[in-house]
């Protein structure tokens, strides 16, 4: 008996409600697995996808599916809408870095000088930016520029985005939800500006491969 | 414009619907709970529309779907002050032997389906979350991977070792039962 004939044994008995690969099987496909180590391999996974397929997932409530499609389609239309998202979407924002205002992470000033971050395409995929602050500053501005194939999640087509906030003596993480929308190369700017200070970075973004762990800008 | 809007949430719920429940599925197996799974595709559903034109250009819709649920099951946990549990986190397998174990025995077992049922109910659950989406729901490796944003290698050790460790609590329990 070949590898596929024992295979096709062993899948029909698992089909039929078997509790083993073995136990009821033709004694020529079992002693095939004896000889066999590629095929005791396959029948393991086998057996733990058969073993998988018993936990099962409770359904969920009726109406569920044609519920979040309408849900996903208000909400979302309300999103993309230019006449609200740009005021809610600064909105929270801003509310955002104030929150995560005093968050101690690793990292360097904010300095004149160029980062490399790797994101995914096509998704949104938080960049932190920490802002080490000298002092508190009550009417800081932030000014983020983006490559045209660079977008923030909530502001479609905005190139430019800019709002003030308040930064806190220390460390002030900025998380900014970037879109890389192809695969090839680009960079945004972030300004900080209060008073008749101004300093700014300048990020590279490339899209990550499979293989590529994410990494995450420290400003 | 009522039109242009029609024809976008048309074009979305053809995009999305066949994947529904795939996707709740997936954030079930995450976080083992099905309120939460509802709301973690709801909200992945709410980020995706705006995003309809992105989402009409990717061949593989599947893979990239499942990115984008593991992303959100990431932020969700982060949202309720909970670690995400790191599908592809090698410390928690440092315990785990990689050994062959003796399939000439265990395979003999006619209780190996229920030695297996409970080896892998004993499974931690981001590490059955792994298994099940590989084996059951069918996402390649590299899938994977690149939806857990982990290198390919170090995805194939993990399931290697995972099984490994199965193999041998059922290696263990045959011998011990004999």
């Amino acid at each position: 008996m070949n590898c596929s004939q024992a295979r096709d044994r062993i899948r029909a008995h698992l089909a039929g409600g078997g509790d083993s690969a073995y136990a009821g099987v033709d004694p020529a496909a079992a002693e095939h697995l004896r000889q066999c180590e590629l095929c005791r391999h396959w029948q393991f996974d086998e057996l733990l996808r058969h073993e998988l397929g018993h936990d099962e997932v409770p359904e969920p409530r009726a109406g569920f599916v044609d519920d979040l499609i309408q849900t996903a389609t208000i909400q979302g239309e309300r999103r993309r809408s230019p006449r609200f998202s740009i005021a809610a979407a600064l909105a929270a924002a801003a509310v955002a870095l104030a929150l995560l205002v005093g968050n101690v992470l690793d990292g360097d000033g904010f300095g004149d000088d160029s980062y490399h971050v790797a994101v995914a395409p096509h998704i949104a995929e938080f960049v932190e930016v920490v802002i080490d602050a000298g002092a508190g500053r009550n009417e800081a501005t932030l000014t983020i520029e983006l490559a045209d194939n660079l977008e923030l999640d909530g502001f479609p087509n905005e190139r430019v985005i800019s709002w003030q906030t308040q930064l806190t003596e220390g460390k002030n993480l900025l998380r900014l939800p970037l879109i890389l929308k192809d695969e090839s190369d680009s960079e945004f700017n972030v300004d900080l500006s209060y008073g008749s200070t101004r300093k700014a970075i300048t990020v590279m973004v490339r899209a990550n491969d499979p293989d590529t762990t994410h990494s995450r800008v420290r400003a | 414009m009522l039109s242009g809007r029609k024809d976008r949430a048309q074009q979305f719920d053809a995009l999305i619907r066949p994947h529904v429940m795939p996707m709740y599925h997936t954030a079930y197996r995450l976080l083992r709970n099905a309120e939460d799974a509802e709301d973690l595709v709801q909200d992945v559903m709410t980020k995706l529309y705006p995003r309809l034109d992105d989402m009409a250009q990717v061949e593989a819709l599947r893979p990239w779907l499942l990115r984008v649920v593991y992303h959100s099951y990431v932020d969700f946990l982060r949202r309720l002050d909970r670690s995400p549990k790191t599908l592809a986190d090698e410390n928690s397998l440092h315990a785990v032997a990689d050994e062959t174990s003796r399939p000439d025995t265990w395979s003999e077992n006619e209780q190996l389906s229920s030695l297996l049922g409970d080896a892998v109910a004993r499974l931690p659950e981001e590490q059955r979350a792994l298994v099940d989406l590989h084996l059951v729901q069918g996402y390649t490796l590299q899938e994977l991977a690149s939806a857990f944003e982990t290198p390919l290698g170090t995805l194939k050790a993990q399931v290697h070792r995972i099984k490994g460790k199965l193999r041998k609590e059922l290696a263990d329990a045959t011998f011990s039962s004999v």
